[in-house]
Protein backbone atom coordinates (compact mmCIF):
# COMPACT_ATOMS: atom_id res chain seq x y z
CA UNK A 1 0.00 0.00 0.00
CA UNK A 2 1.33 3.08 -1.20
CA UNK A 3 0.67 6.61 -0.02
CA UNK A 4 1.28 9.22 -2.57
CA UNK A 5 1.27 13.44 -1.93
CA UNK A 6 0.63 16.24 -4.79
CA UNK A 7 1.50 19.65 -3.95
CA UNK A 8 2.98 21.37 -7.03
CA UNK A 9 0.02 23.93 -7.66
CA UNK A 10 -3.02 25.08 -5.80
CA UNK A 11 -4.15 21.68 -5.11
CA UNK A 12 -3.00 19.68 -1.71
CA UNK A 13 -3.56 15.89 -2.92
CA UNK A 14 -3.17 12.67 -1.14
CA UNK A 15 -3.97 9.24 -2.30
CA UNK A 16 -3.95 5.89 -1.39
CA UNK A 17 -3.33 2.95 -3.65
CA UNK A 18 -2.94 -0.92 -3.30
CA UNK A 19 -1.94 -3.27 -6.43
CA UNK A 20 -3.65 -0.28 -8.89
CA UNK A 21 -6.46 0.01 -6.53
CA UNK A 22 -7.75 3.15 -5.85
CA UNK A 23 -8.47 3.28 -2.26
CA UNK A 24 -7.99 7.34 -1.55
CA UNK A 25 -8.37 10.37 -3.45
CA UNK A 26 -8.41 13.04 -0.50
CA UNK A 27 -7.69 16.55 -1.86
CA UNK A 28 -8.09 20.26 -0.40
CA UNK A 29 -8.05 23.37 -2.69
CA UNK A 30 -6.55 26.62 -2.39
CA UNK A 31 -9.22 29.27 -3.67
CA UNK A 32 -7.32 31.22 -5.87
CA UNK A 33 -10.36 33.89 -6.76
CA UNK A 34 -9.38 36.58 -8.83
CA UNK A 35 -5.46 37.21 -7.47
CA UNK A 36 -4.14 33.92 -8.59
CA UNK A 37 -1.32 32.15 -6.98
CA UNK A 38 0.72 34.13 -4.51
CA UNK A 39 3.14 30.94 -3.77
CA UNK A 40 3.82 31.55 -0.92
CA UNK A 41 0.07 32.28 0.19
CA UNK A 42 0.13 28.21 -1.49
CA UNK A 43 2.51 27.05 0.85
CA UNK A 44 1.30 28.32 3.68
CA UNK A 45 -2.02 27.03 2.95
CA UNK A 46 -0.72 23.33 2.03
CA UNK A 47 1.66 23.45 5.26
CA UNK A 48 -1.57 24.15 7.07
CA UNK A 49 -3.46 21.36 5.49
CA UNK A 50 -1.43 18.47 4.79
CA UNK A 51 -1.69 16.44 7.85
CA UNK A 52 -5.23 16.91 7.90
CA UNK A 53 -5.83 15.45 4.30
CA UNK A 54 -3.16 12.55 4.98
CA UNK A 55 -5.74 11.78 7.98
CA UNK A 56 -8.32 11.78 5.33
CA UNK A 57 -6.99 9.90 3.08
CA UNK A 58 -5.87 7.04 5.61
CA UNK A 59 -9.63 7.56 6.48
CA UNK A 60 -11.16 6.72 3.72
CA UNK A 61 -9.25 4.05 2.67
CA UNK A 62 -10.27 2.63 6.40
CA UNK A 63 -6.33 1.64 6.48
CA UNK A 64 -3.76 2.59 9.78
CA UNK A 65 -0.92 4.22 8.98
CA UNK A 66 0.99 1.46 10.21
CA UNK A 67 0.30 -1.05 7.12
CA UNK A 68 1.69 1.77 4.48
CA UNK A 69 5.18 0.70 2.85
CA UNK A 70 5.84 3.34 0.72
CA UNK A 71 5.40 7.60 0.60
CA UNK A 72 5.26 9.24 -3.37
CA UNK A 73 5.53 12.83 -3.65
CA UNK A 74 5.86 15.27 -6.62
CA UNK A 75 9.59 16.37 -7.34
CA UNK A 76 8.37 18.43 -9.93
CA UNK A 77 7.32 20.43 -12.30
CA UNK A 78 5.31 22.86 -9.85
CA UNK A 79 5.89 26.20 -7.87
CA UNK A 80 9.10 25.41 -5.74
CA UNK A 81 7.90 26.45 -2.47
CA UNK A 82 4.41 24.55 -3.59
CA UNK A 83 6.97 21.05 -3.70
CA UNK A 84 8.70 22.05 -0.75
CA UNK A 85 5.62 21.19 1.41
CA UNK A 86 4.63 17.96 -0.31
CA UNK A 87 8.32 16.81 -0.23
CA UNK A 88 9.05 17.71 3.83
CA UNK A 89 5.56 15.55 4.34
CA UNK A 90 6.93 12.78 2.54
CA UNK A 91 10.18 12.73 4.12
CA UNK A 92 8.84 13.09 7.77
CA UNK A 93 6.92 10.24 6.82
CA UNK A 94 8.97 8.28 5.46
CA UNK A 95 11.81 8.56 8.08
CA UNK A 96 8.84 8.46 11.13
CA UNK A 97 7.64 5.12 9.40
CA UNK A 98 11.16 4.05 8.21
CA UNK A 99 9.43 3.09 4.87
CA UNK A 100 11.32 4.19 1.04
CA UNK A 101 10.78 7.30 -0.50
CA UNK A 102 9.57 7.79 -4.27
CA UNK A 103 10.12 11.44 -6.11
CA UNK A 104 7.05 11.45 -8.73
CA UNK A 105 7.29 13.08 -12.09
CA UNK A 106 3.84 15.50 -12.21
CA UNK A 107 3.44 14.58 -15.81
CA UNK A 108 4.08 11.20 -15.50
CA UNK A 109 1.65 10.89 -13.09
CA UNK A 110 -1.40 12.63 -15.38
CA UNK A 111 -0.84 10.28 -17.99
CA UNK A 112 0.17 6.95 -16.12
CA UNK A 113 -3.39 7.29 -14.29
CA UNK A 114 -5.35 8.20 -16.91
CA UNK A 115 -3.75 5.33 -19.23
CA UNK A 116 -4.01 2.90 -16.45
CA UNK A 117 -7.94 3.67 -16.06
CA UNK A 118 -8.02 3.53 -19.55
CA UNK A 119 -6.54 -0.22 -19.68
CA UNK A 120 -4.59 0.80 -22.33
CA UNK A 121 -1.02 -0.28 -23.44
CA UNK A 122 1.05 1.43 -25.51
CA UNK A 123 -1.08 5.28 -25.81
CA UNK A 124 -0.31 8.55 -27.48
CA UNK A 125 -0.97 11.43 -24.71
CA UNK A 126 -2.36 14.51 -25.09
CA UNK A 127 -1.56 16.14 -21.57
CA UNK A 128 -2.64 19.33 -21.17
CA UNK A 129 -2.45 21.68 -18.04
CA UNK A 130 -1.80 25.03 -16.60
CA UNK A 131 2.02 25.34 -17.03
CA UNK A 132 2.43 22.31 -19.99
CA UNK A 133 0.93 21.31 -23.18
CA UNK A 134 2.72 18.26 -24.70
CA UNK A 135 1.93 15.44 -27.36
CA UNK A 136 4.06 12.52 -25.63
CA UNK A 137 4.32 8.81 -26.11
CA UNK A 138 6.72 5.77 -24.62
CA UNK A 139 9.79 5.13 -26.71
CA UNK A 140 12.45 2.45 -25.74
CA UNK A 141 15.47 4.34 -26.94
CA UNK A 142 18.07 4.70 -25.41
CA UNK A 143 16.15 4.14 -22.53
CA UNK A 144 12.22 3.56 -21.87
CA UNK A 145 10.94 6.92 -21.25
CA UNK A 146 8.16 9.76 -22.57
CA UNK A 147 9.22 10.86 -25.78
CA UNK A 148 7.77 14.60 -26.56
CA UNK A 149 6.76 14.35 -29.80
CA UNK A 150 5.25 18.02 -29.63
CA UNK A 151 5.00 20.24 -27.27
CA UNK A 152 3.99 24.62 -26.83
CA UNK A 153 6.32 26.21 -27.19
CA UNK A 154 5.96 29.13 -25.21
CA UNK A 155 3.01 29.22 -22.33
CA UNK A 156 0.72 26.05 -21.60
CA UNK A 157 -3.08 26.26 -22.53
CA UNK A 158 -4.38 26.53 -18.77
CA UNK A 159 -1.96 29.32 -18.05
CA UNK A 160 -3.36 30.97 -21.52
CA UNK A 161 -6.72 30.35 -20.77
CA UNK A 162 -6.41 31.65 -16.91
CA UNK A 163 -4.70 35.01 -18.45
CA UNK A 164 -7.28 35.52 -20.77
CA UNK A 165 -9.75 35.20 -17.82
CA UNK A 166 -7.91 37.48 -15.83
CA UNK A 167 -7.91 40.22 -18.43
CA UNK A 168 -11.63 39.97 -19.47
CA UNK A 169 -12.40 40.11 -15.21
CA UNK A 170 -14.14 36.59 -15.64
CA UNK A 171 -14.69 34.93 -12.10
CA UNK A 172 -13.45 33.14 -11.22
CA UNK A 173 -10.32 33.18 -13.54
CA UNK A 174 -10.11 30.04 -14.86
CA UNK A 175 -10.51 27.66 -17.97
CA UNK A 176 -14.11 26.52 -16.93
CA UNK A 177 -15.31 29.87 -16.93
CA UNK A 178 -14.11 30.80 -20.41
CA UNK A 179 -15.74 28.05 -21.43
CA UNK A 180 -19.07 29.05 -20.04
CA UNK A 181 -18.74 32.71 -21.69
CA UNK A 182 -18.25 30.69 -24.87
CA UNK A 183 -21.26 29.15 -25.13
CA UNK A 184 -23.73 30.52 -28.14
CA UNK A 185 -20.36 33.03 -28.76
CA UNK A 186 -19.59 33.84 -32.31
CA UNK A 187 -16.31 32.86 -34.37
CA UNK A 188 -13.82 35.90 -35.18
CA UNK A 189 -10.72 34.91 -36.97
CA UNK A 190 -7.67 33.97 -34.21
CA UNK A 191 -4.43 33.47 -35.29
CA UNK A 192 -3.56 29.84 -35.77
CA UNK A 193 -0.22 28.35 -35.31
CA UNK A 194 0.85 25.01 -35.46
CA UNK A 195 4.26 24.11 -37.18
CA UNK A 196 4.71 20.66 -37.63
CA UNK A 197 3.49 19.00 -33.87
CA UNK A 198 4.51 22.12 -31.81
CA UNK A 199 2.48 24.99 -31.38
CA UNK A 200 2.41 28.57 -29.65
CA UNK A 201 -0.08 30.21 -27.49
CA UNK A 202 0.92 34.06 -26.92
CA UNK A 203 0.17 35.13 -30.18
CA UNK A 204 -3.35 33.90 -29.61
CA UNK A 205 -2.94 35.70 -25.93
CA UNK A 206 -2.17 38.74 -26.96
CA UNK A 207 -4.78 39.25 -30.00
CA UNK A 208 -7.82 38.04 -27.41
CA UNK A 209 -6.87 40.74 -25.23
CA UNK A 210 -6.40 42.86 -27.98
CA UNK A 211 -10.10 42.06 -29.53
CA UNK A 212 -11.59 42.83 -25.39
CA UNK A 213 -12.12 46.54 -26.09
CA UNK A 214 -14.75 46.19 -29.37
CA UNK A 215 -16.03 42.99 -29.43
CA UNK A 216 -18.12 40.41 -27.15
CA UNK A 217 -16.51 39.10 -24.64
CA UNK A 218 -18.78 35.81 -25.38
CA UNK A 219 -16.93 35.76 -29.10
CA UNK A 220 -13.74 36.18 -28.28
CA UNK A 221 -13.97 33.32 -25.35
CA UNK A 222 -15.65 31.12 -28.22
CA UNK A 223 -12.88 31.69 -31.09
CA UNK A 224 -10.17 31.85 -28.45
CA UNK A 225 -11.29 27.83 -27.12
CA UNK A 226 -12.04 26.87 -30.68
CA UNK A 227 -8.72 28.18 -32.16
CA UNK A 228 -6.46 26.99 -29.42
CA UNK A 229 -8.42 23.36 -29.10
CA UNK A 230 -8.09 23.09 -32.74
CA UNK A 231 -4.16 23.72 -32.83
CA UNK A 232 -3.69 21.22 -29.76
CA UNK A 233 -6.15 18.38 -31.38
CA UNK A 234 -4.51 18.85 -34.81
CA UNK A 235 -1.24 18.22 -33.35
CA UNK A 236 -2.34 15.41 -31.74
CA UNK A 237 -3.67 13.57 -35.37
CA UNK A 238 0.20 14.52 -36.89
CA UNK A 239 1.64 12.84 -34.33
CA UNK A 240 -0.61 10.05 -34.26
CA UNK A 241 -0.24 9.44 -38.03
CA UNK A 242 3.59 9.79 -37.43
CA UNK A 243 4.10 7.16 -34.63
CA UNK A 244 0.83 4.45 -35.88
CA UNK A 245 -0.36 4.18 -32.77
CA UNK A 246 -4.05 3.34 -31.94
CA UNK A 247 -4.44 4.59 -28.81
CA UNK A 248 -4.51 7.89 -27.42
CA UNK A 249 -5.28 9.13 -23.59
CA UNK A 250 -5.96 12.57 -22.63
CA UNK A 251 -4.52 14.14 -19.27
CA UNK A 252 -4.07 16.81 -16.98
CA UNK A 253 -6.68 19.70 -15.59
CA UNK A 254 -7.60 20.89 -18.98
CA UNK A 255 -8.75 17.28 -19.81
CA UNK A 256 -12.00 18.67 -18.05
CA UNK A 257 -12.87 20.81 -21.02
CA UNK A 258 -15.65 19.52 -22.70
CA UNK A 259 -15.19 20.68 -26.04
CA UNK A 260 -11.51 19.21 -25.98
CA UNK A 261 -12.53 15.94 -25.48
CA UNK A 262 -15.45 16.25 -28.34
CA UNK A 263 -12.42 17.76 -30.68
CA UNK A 264 -10.92 14.39 -29.79
CA UNK A 265 -13.38 11.77 -29.90
CA UNK A 266 -14.23 13.15 -33.40
CA UNK A 267 -10.56 12.87 -34.35
CA UNK A 268 -10.16 9.45 -32.94
CA UNK A 269 -13.40 8.31 -34.46
CA UNK A 270 -12.51 9.02 -38.15
CA UNK A 271 -9.50 7.18 -37.38
CA UNK A 272 -10.64 4.40 -35.88
CA UNK A 273 -8.07 5.25 -32.58
CA UNK A 274 -9.14 4.14 -29.27
CA UNK A 275 -10.23 7.68 -26.96
CA UNK A 276 -9.82 7.44 -22.93
CA UNK A 277 -11.09 10.25 -20.99
CA UNK A 278 -10.68 10.27 -17.39
CA UNK A 279 -13.16 11.29 -14.39
CA UNK A 280 -12.50 14.73 -13.71
CA UNK A 281 -11.12 13.51 -10.26
CA UNK A 282 -8.13 12.19 -11.53
CA UNK A 283 -7.79 15.24 -14.44
CA UNK A 284 -7.24 17.56 -11.88
CA UNK A 285 -4.25 17.25 -9.91
CA UNK A 286 -4.81 14.82 -7.10
CA UNK A 287 -2.43 12.45 -4.71
CA UNK A 288 -3.68 9.02 -6.06
CA UNK A 289 -1.65 9.75 -9.59
CA UNK A 290 1.17 10.33 -7.29
CA UNK A 291 0.57 6.68 -5.21
CA UNK A 292 -0.10 4.95 -8.51
CA UNK A 293 2.93 5.89 -9.92
CA UNK A 294 5.11 5.39 -6.62
CA UNK A 295 3.29 2.06 -6.39
CA UNK A 296 5.18 1.24 -9.90
CA UNK A 297 8.33 2.35 -8.70
CA UNK A 298 8.16 0.46 -5.75
CA UNK A 299 7.39 -2.90 -7.87
CA UNK A 300 10.20 -2.01 -9.99
CA UNK A 301 12.89 -2.35 -7.09
CA UNK A 302 14.58 1.11 -7.28
CA UNK A 303 15.34 2.52 -4.45
CA UNK A 304 16.14 6.77 -4.51
CA UNK A 305 18.81 8.02 -2.80
CA UNK A 306 19.20 11.58 -1.10
CA UNK A 307 20.76 12.95 -4.23
CA UNK A 308 17.63 11.99 -6.39
CA UNK A 309 14.87 13.14 -4.39
CA UNK A 310 14.21 16.84 -3.53
CA UNK A 311 12.53 19.13 -5.53
CA UNK A 312 12.87 20.40 -9.39
CA UNK A 313 10.50 22.62 -10.61
CA UNK A 314 11.18 22.40 -13.70
CA UNK A 315 11.69 18.55 -13.84
CA UNK A 316 10.86 17.68 -17.78
CA UNK A 317 8.96 14.45 -18.30
CA UNK A 318 11.61 13.31 -20.97
CA UNK A 319 14.16 13.04 -18.31
CA UNK A 320 12.57 10.24 -16.48
CA UNK A 321 13.33 6.69 -16.69
CA UNK A 322 10.05 4.55 -17.13
CA UNK A 323 11.16 1.99 -14.72
CA UNK A 324 7.93 -0.14 -14.42
CA UNK B 1 -18.99 12.40 -62.44
CA UNK B 2 -15.40 11.56 -62.96
CA UNK B 3 -14.12 8.87 -60.41
CA UNK B 4 -10.65 9.83 -59.19
CA UNK B 5 -7.84 7.17 -58.46
CA UNK B 6 -6.87 8.23 -55.19
CA UNK B 7 -3.61 6.76 -54.61
CA UNK B 8 -2.61 8.22 -51.00
CA UNK B 9 -3.71 9.78 -48.17
CA UNK B 10 -1.77 11.66 -45.78
CA UNK B 11 -3.23 12.89 -42.29
CA UNK B 12 -4.56 16.07 -44.06
CA UNK B 13 -4.81 15.30 -47.61
CA UNK B 14 -5.81 12.82 -50.16
CA UNK B 15 -3.59 12.56 -53.68
CA UNK B 16 -5.35 11.26 -56.28
CA UNK B 17 -3.91 10.87 -60.12
CA UNK B 18 -5.93 12.02 -62.92
CA UNK B 19 -5.87 11.98 -66.65
CA UNK B 20 -7.24 15.21 -68.09
CA UNK B 21 -6.51 15.92 -71.68
CA UNK B 22 -4.07 12.81 -72.47
CA UNK B 23 -1.94 14.03 -69.50
CA UNK B 24 -1.78 12.72 -65.89
CA UNK B 25 -2.17 15.37 -63.40
CA UNK B 26 -2.16 14.77 -59.54
CA UNK B 27 -4.60 16.14 -57.10
CA UNK B 28 -3.93 16.85 -53.83
CA UNK B 29 -7.13 17.53 -52.07
CA UNK B 30 -7.19 18.52 -48.29
CA UNK B 31 -9.90 16.71 -46.25
CA UNK B 32 -12.61 18.22 -44.36
CA UNK B 33 -11.68 17.73 -40.81
CA UNK B 34 -14.90 17.28 -38.87
CA UNK B 35 -13.70 18.25 -35.47
CA UNK B 36 -12.98 21.51 -36.67
CA UNK B 37 -15.79 24.41 -37.05
CA UNK B 38 -16.32 25.34 -40.44
CA UNK B 39 -14.73 28.73 -40.16
CA UNK B 40 -11.74 27.59 -39.22
CA UNK B 41 -11.56 24.31 -41.41
CA UNK B 42 -12.38 26.15 -44.14
CA UNK B 43 -10.00 28.92 -43.58
CA UNK B 44 -6.62 26.72 -42.67
CA UNK B 45 -7.43 24.72 -45.88
CA UNK B 46 -7.88 27.35 -48.24
CA UNK B 47 -4.64 29.42 -46.46
CA UNK B 48 -2.68 26.15 -46.56
CA UNK B 49 -3.65 25.41 -50.12
CA UNK B 50 -2.38 28.40 -51.04
CA UNK B 51 0.65 28.37 -49.51
CA UNK B 52 1.82 25.10 -50.50
CA UNK B 53 1.23 26.34 -54.32
CA UNK B 54 3.07 29.65 -53.99
CA UNK B 55 6.15 27.78 -52.13
CA UNK B 56 6.16 25.02 -55.11
CA UNK B 57 6.35 27.63 -57.93
CA UNK B 58 8.93 29.48 -56.46
CA UNK B 59 10.82 26.34 -56.14
CA UNK B 60 10.17 25.11 -59.52
CA UNK B 61 11.54 28.36 -60.69
CA UNK B 62 13.87 28.60 -58.41
CA UNK B 63 15.74 25.76 -60.19
CA UNK B 64 14.16 23.10 -57.78
CA UNK B 65 13.30 19.83 -59.45
CA UNK B 66 10.06 19.35 -58.23
CA UNK B 67 6.24 19.33 -59.80
CA UNK B 68 4.58 22.67 -60.95
CA UNK B 69 1.52 23.67 -59.84
CA UNK B 70 -0.56 23.90 -62.57
CA UNK B 71 -4.02 24.58 -61.32
CA UNK B 72 -4.85 26.04 -57.84
CA UNK B 73 -8.45 26.09 -56.43
CA UNK B 74 -9.69 26.38 -52.70
CA UNK B 75 -8.78 23.13 -51.44
CA UNK B 76 -6.61 21.45 -54.22
CA UNK B 77 -4.13 21.48 -56.15
CA UNK B 78 -3.02 20.27 -59.87
CA UNK B 79 0.05 19.39 -60.79
CA UNK B 80 2.09 17.29 -63.23
CA UNK B 81 2.63 13.42 -62.59
CA UNK B 82 6.06 12.86 -62.29
CA UNK B 83 6.67 8.78 -62.73
CA UNK B 84 9.12 7.23 -61.33
CA UNK B 85 10.39 5.26 -58.33
CA UNK B 86 9.88 6.59 -54.69
CA UNK B 87 13.59 6.98 -52.87
CA UNK B 88 12.49 4.74 -50.09
CA UNK B 89 12.00 1.58 -52.38
CA UNK B 90 15.46 1.93 -54.47
CA UNK B 91 17.38 3.28 -51.38
CA UNK B 92 19.92 0.44 -51.63
CA UNK B 93 19.68 -0.40 -55.27
CA UNK B 94 21.52 3.17 -55.86
CA UNK B 95 24.92 4.04 -55.99
CA UNK B 96 26.20 6.09 -53.16
CA UNK B 97 27.82 8.74 -55.14
CA UNK B 98 23.79 9.25 -56.35
CA UNK B 99 23.17 10.71 -53.38
CA UNK B 100 25.30 14.10 -53.90
CA UNK B 101 22.31 14.89 -56.31
CA UNK B 102 19.80 14.77 -53.74
CA UNK B 103 22.40 17.30 -51.59
CA UNK B 104 22.68 19.65 -54.24
CA UNK B 105 18.87 19.24 -54.58
CA UNK B 106 18.08 20.35 -51.01
CA UNK B 107 21.29 23.17 -51.43
CA UNK B 108 19.11 24.59 -54.58
CA UNK B 109 15.69 24.40 -52.30
CA UNK B 110 17.86 26.36 -48.90
CA UNK B 111 19.29 28.60 -51.43
CA UNK B 112 15.66 29.93 -52.66
CA UNK B 113 14.83 30.33 -48.86
CA UNK B 114 12.62 27.53 -48.35
CA UNK B 115 12.83 24.80 -45.90
CA UNK B 116 11.02 21.60 -46.36
CA UNK B 117 10.37 20.29 -43.36
CA UNK B 118 9.65 16.89 -44.41
CA UNK B 119 12.91 16.04 -46.41
CA UNK B 120 12.60 12.39 -46.22
CA UNK B 121 13.24 9.40 -48.91
CA UNK B 122 9.42 9.13 -49.03
CA UNK B 123 9.41 12.45 -50.43
CA UNK B 124 12.12 12.17 -53.41
CA UNK B 125 11.18 10.42 -56.63
CA UNK B 126 14.09 9.24 -58.97
CA UNK B 127 12.71 9.68 -62.29
CA UNK B 128 14.96 8.27 -65.02
CA UNK B 129 18.54 9.93 -63.54
CA UNK B 130 17.05 12.74 -61.82
CA UNK B 131 15.74 13.30 -58.41
CA UNK B 132 12.45 15.69 -57.90
CA UNK B 133 11.38 16.90 -54.50
CA UNK B 134 7.64 16.07 -53.97
CA UNK B 135 5.10 17.30 -50.90
CA UNK B 136 5.83 20.91 -49.96
CA UNK B 137 2.24 21.08 -47.41
CA UNK B 138 4.81 21.57 -43.97
CA UNK B 139 7.74 23.28 -46.49
CA UNK B 140 8.01 27.20 -44.74
CA UNK B 141 10.18 30.37 -46.32
CA UNK B 142 13.21 30.30 -43.85
CA UNK B 143 16.87 30.66 -44.11
CA UNK B 144 17.18 30.20 -40.17
CA UNK B 145 20.43 27.82 -40.00
CA UNK B 146 18.32 25.76 -37.74
CA UNK B 147 15.33 25.02 -39.88
CA UNK B 148 17.54 24.36 -42.73
CA UNK B 149 19.59 22.06 -39.89
CA UNK B 150 16.32 19.89 -39.29
CA UNK B 151 15.89 19.09 -43.08
CA UNK B 152 19.57 17.79 -42.99
CA UNK B 153 18.97 15.90 -39.84
CA UNK B 154 15.61 14.21 -41.52
CA UNK B 155 17.51 12.42 -44.45
CA UNK B 156 20.70 11.74 -42.24
CA UNK B 157 18.08 9.83 -39.79
CA UNK B 158 17.00 7.92 -42.82
CA UNK B 159 20.23 6.77 -44.52
CA UNK B 160 23.81 5.32 -44.03
CA UNK B 161 26.92 6.76 -43.24
CA UNK B 162 28.31 6.03 -46.35
CA UNK B 163 24.97 7.77 -48.29
CA UNK B 164 24.94 10.28 -46.16
CA UNK B 165 28.76 11.62 -46.45
CA UNK B 166 27.67 11.53 -50.30
CA UNK B 167 25.11 13.86 -49.41
CA UNK B 168 26.40 16.23 -47.64
CA UNK B 169 29.51 17.00 -50.41
CA UNK B 170 26.56 17.66 -52.59
CA UNK B 171 24.94 20.27 -50.35
CA UNK B 172 27.99 21.82 -49.22
CA UNK B 173 30.18 22.09 -52.37
CA UNK B 174 30.24 26.14 -53.42
CA UNK B 175 27.57 26.51 -50.52
CA UNK B 176 27.75 29.51 -48.80
CA UNK B 177 25.83 28.92 -45.65
CA UNK B 178 26.97 25.28 -45.43
CA UNK B 179 29.45 25.89 -42.55
CA UNK B 180 26.80 27.42 -40.13
CA UNK B 181 23.97 24.58 -40.87
CA UNK B 182 26.42 21.85 -40.39
CA UNK B 183 27.65 23.83 -37.45
CA UNK B 184 23.98 24.03 -36.52
CA UNK B 185 23.35 20.49 -37.14
CA UNK B 186 26.15 19.42 -34.97
CA UNK B 187 24.14 21.16 -31.81
CA UNK B 188 20.89 19.94 -32.51
CA UNK B 189 21.93 16.47 -32.55
CA UNK B 190 24.13 16.98 -29.19
CA UNK B 191 21.36 18.57 -27.65
CA UNK B 192 19.04 15.80 -28.94
CA UNK B 193 15.60 16.69 -30.46
CA UNK B 194 13.49 18.70 -27.50
CA UNK B 195 15.72 18.43 -24.36
CA UNK B 196 16.40 21.61 -22.70
CA UNK B 197 15.05 23.26 -25.68
CA UNK B 198 12.48 25.22 -23.07
CA UNK B 199 16.33 26.71 -22.33
CA UNK B 200 17.38 27.89 -25.39
CA UNK B 201 13.94 30.04 -25.84
CA UNK B 202 13.56 33.43 -25.26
Amino acid sequence: MILGIESSAHTLGVGIVDNGKILANSKRMYDIKESGMIPAKVADFHAENVYDVIESALESAKINIDELDGIGYTKGPGIGPCLHVGQLAASYLSYKLKLPIYPVNHAIAHIEITKHLAGFKDPLALYVSGGNSQVLGISNIPKKHYQVYGETLDIGVGNMLDNFARAAKLVPAWGSTVAKVAEGGRYIKMPYSVKGMDFTFTGLLTNAVRLLDSNKVSDIAFSLQETAFSMLTEATERALMLTGKTELVLSGGVAQSNRLRSMLMDMTKSHGIKFYDADNQFNADNGAMIALVAEEMYNSGATFGKDKLGINQRYRIDKVEVLW
Amino acid sequence: MVKFLKISEGSEANIYLQNILGTNIIIKYRRKKNYLIKEIDEDLRKHRTKKEAKIMSLAYSSGVDCPIPLIVSDYSIYMNYIKGNNLNKVLDKIKDVKFMQIGKLLYTLHKAGIVHNDFTPANIILKGTKFYLIDFGLAELSSNAEERAIDLLLMKRSINKRQYSHFIKGYSESNPFSKEVNDRLAIIEKRGRYQDRSLSLK
